[in-house]
């Protein structure tokens, strides 16, 4: 009975003993032990969402983002995510870790630092929380695609200072390229500002044979200094050059005597220009060019002559007949036309024709180009 | 927890068989076996050992050890559910099940309300402290095939921590009572209600046990 006492006696102290809490987890885990802590909590890895296996990433579109479904798991504190990104399936040469990385909502995201070109990479994520480390999820694959680059255009017209109609022909001659660029478009762009902000007209055109061009689709506000530059463009690839140079132009929409007088090349006022805006005259009949015979004289003349448009030009200014010739003959451009007034006739007498305003009507008119029968 | 256990038997073989007592002679202790039904946050059912020596007419020192097949707790079922879904995500046909033994061993002081021999009925009152080892058994199954051992492997890629696997060891309180009645001779039916605490980190583990023992007193 005493031998029984003392073993009764020895189990209760081995009671006590194994009181003390001990733990042996079924699955090894990087965290302390359970004993001295909380559980370590379970993981299930975490899935890749972006880019999609076997996505092909343009280099253009560097810095890839990794998108990784948000791993699962029981931790109810801070969870972490690794990011590797190896140049093999089996992640022997990695060439991007990203530790630590706080888990978003939903997602965890990580920027990736810029990837060489042209290359398959794979890359794959894991999980840590409440003292565990989870395994790394399945690999994903991308491609890097191939390092394209493009020239910079080099603006041939207009250039600075240069002015021109309300639809010039912007130009730049083609690219220079490196890579295996796709197709190349050219994208203009014209603003009032240097800054290119905003932007009046914007186009796209495809590439031409050594050079390539734009004409805008609408009238530019006339005598208003715009900027323009262009960029050459590989869409299917994304890459875009640097601009252009910026250069400037001024529009001018010419006047119906200036435009005859480039037709015939003869300056229109190559000395002193009379004042006055245009818009005060209308021109008639028998403007065109053409070569008329003035039958008293026998004589064949090309028409208009630089003295008939300069005419014009005064009308179109809003001068009267008789100022008009007073002009001519006082700022060196001497004539020796005669001005035939209403109510007989209302024509302005030149060598082989009239200038005859038609109805008489000299303001604001139409002035008729009539040849002389005697 | 092996020792303890095996302490209990050695116990029981070195008390030797129950020497025959007249009625009213007092008891100098007893063993017995048990069968319980146990409650916590599941049912099930609990069986064990219990042997006590009187140290007092009315005082017993016992120990009691024996095994409680589940007293899963509503987190270790929630922490296995949330994993389940992980493992869901991955493989169809997939399933789980969550069970919660615990082996225990304890021991205390057992008081009897009347001295032994001096009626049929023994009501009596006991507490006790020991320790449990509480295993999580949490197991995943994927088309019937159960996938625990491989869950960290491609395609399921799941860690299981130490809050769904493995086992610890904790500190246990018992406290509870019963009444005793000599059905023949020496031989004893012990209607008994037990209490029991087991001082787990995360969630504490209460289960109550009430059941049948049948031994001998000696």
């Amino acid at each position: 009975m005493r031998r029984a006492r003392l073993f009764l006696v020895a189990a209760a102290a081995s009671a006590l003993a194994s009181a003390c809490a001990s733990s042996s987890p079924s699955q090894p885990t990087s965290g302390g032990s359970p004993a001295a802590a909380d559980a370590t909590a379970s993981i299930a890895a975490p899935r890749p969402a972006a880019p999609a296996n076997n996505a092909q990433v343009r280099n253009a579109d560097q810095p890839v983002t990794l998108i990784a479904a948000n791993a699962i798991t029981t931790a109810t504190t801070a969870v972490t995510y690794m990011f590797e990104v190896a140049s093999d399936a089996g992640f022997a040469n990695k060439v991007q870790t990203w530790d630590n990385v706080a888990q978003g909502g939903g997602q965890t995201t990580v920027k990736l630092d810029p990837l060489a070109a042209g290359r398959d990479y794979w890359w794959h994520a894991r999980a840590s929380g409440g003292g565990t480390t989870g395994v790394f999820g399945a690999a994903s694959k991308f491609t890097i695609g191939p390092a394209i680059s493009l020239g910079t255009p080099t603006p041939i017209a207009p250039l600075t200072g240069s002015q021109t109609g309300t639809r010039p022909a912007l130009r730049v001659s083609n690219v220079s390229r490196s890579g295996p660029a796709g197709a190349v478009t050219y994208r203009f762009e014209i603003s009032t500002s240097s800054a290119f902000t905003p932007l009046v007209q914007v186009g796209t055109n495809t590439e031409g044979i050594n050079e390539t061009g734009f004409i805008p689709t609408t009238d530019l506000q006339a005598d208003t200094t715009f900027f323009w530059r262009a960029f050459a463009q590989d869409i299917a690839n994304g890459v875009t050059s640097t601009p252009s140079a910026v250069q400037s132009f001024v529009t001018h929409q010419p006047s119906p005597a200036e435009i005859m007088a480039s037709q015939i090349g003869v300056p229109l006022w190559p000395g002193q220009v009379p004042p006055g805006a245009t818009g005060h005259a209308t021109l008639g009949d028998n403007w065109q060019v053409q070569i008329l015979h003035h039958l008293p004289t026998n004589t064949f003349f090309a028409s208009p002559t630089i003295e008939m448009i300069r005419f014009f030009d005064l009308f179109d200014r809003g001068f009267q007949p008789d100022p008009a010739i007073d002009w001519m003959n006082t700022h060196g451009y001497p004539t020796i036309a005669q001005w035939y007034p209403p109510p007989e006739k209302a024509v302005l007498g030149l060598q082989f024709v009239y200038l005859a305003a038609r109805n008489k009507i000299t303001v604001n008119g139409t002035w008729d180009l009539v040849l002389k029968t005697e | 927890m092996k020792v303890t256990v095996a302490a209990v038997v050695a116990w029981t073989l070195f008390a030797g068989p129950a020497h025959a007592q007249s009625q009213g002679a007092p008891d100098k202790g007893y063993v017995e076996a048990v069968g319980q039904s146990s409650f916590g946050s599941v049912t099930s059912q609990s069986f064990g050992a219990e042997a006590g020596i009187a140290i007092k007419p009315q005082l017993q020192v016992f120990v009691e050890g024996g095994r409680t097949r589940d007293v899963s707790t509503s987190a270790l079922s929630s922490a296995a559910k949330t994993i389940a879904g992980a493992l869901a995500a991955v493989a169809a046909n997939s399933g789980y099940s969550v069970k919660e033994p615990v082996t225990f061993f304890d021991a205390g002081l057992r008081f009897s309300f009347y001295p032994s021999g001096a009626g049929k009925l023994d009501p009596y009152v006991l507490a006790a402290f020991g320790a449990a080892t509480v295993k999580q058994d949490v197991r995943y199954t994927v088309g019937g095939n159960d996938v625990t051992s491989t869950l960290a492997q491609d395609p399921y890629l799941i860690v299981l921590g130490s809050d769904l696997s493995g086992s610890f060891t904790k500190p246990m309180l018992v406290v509870g009572g019963g009444v005793a009645y000599p059905v023949w001779k020496q031989l004893v039916l012990d209607f008994q209600l037990r209490y029991g605490r087991v001082f787990a980190e995360d969630q504490a583990i209460n289960v109550g046990r009430a059941g049948l023992g049948v031994g001998v007193r000696f």
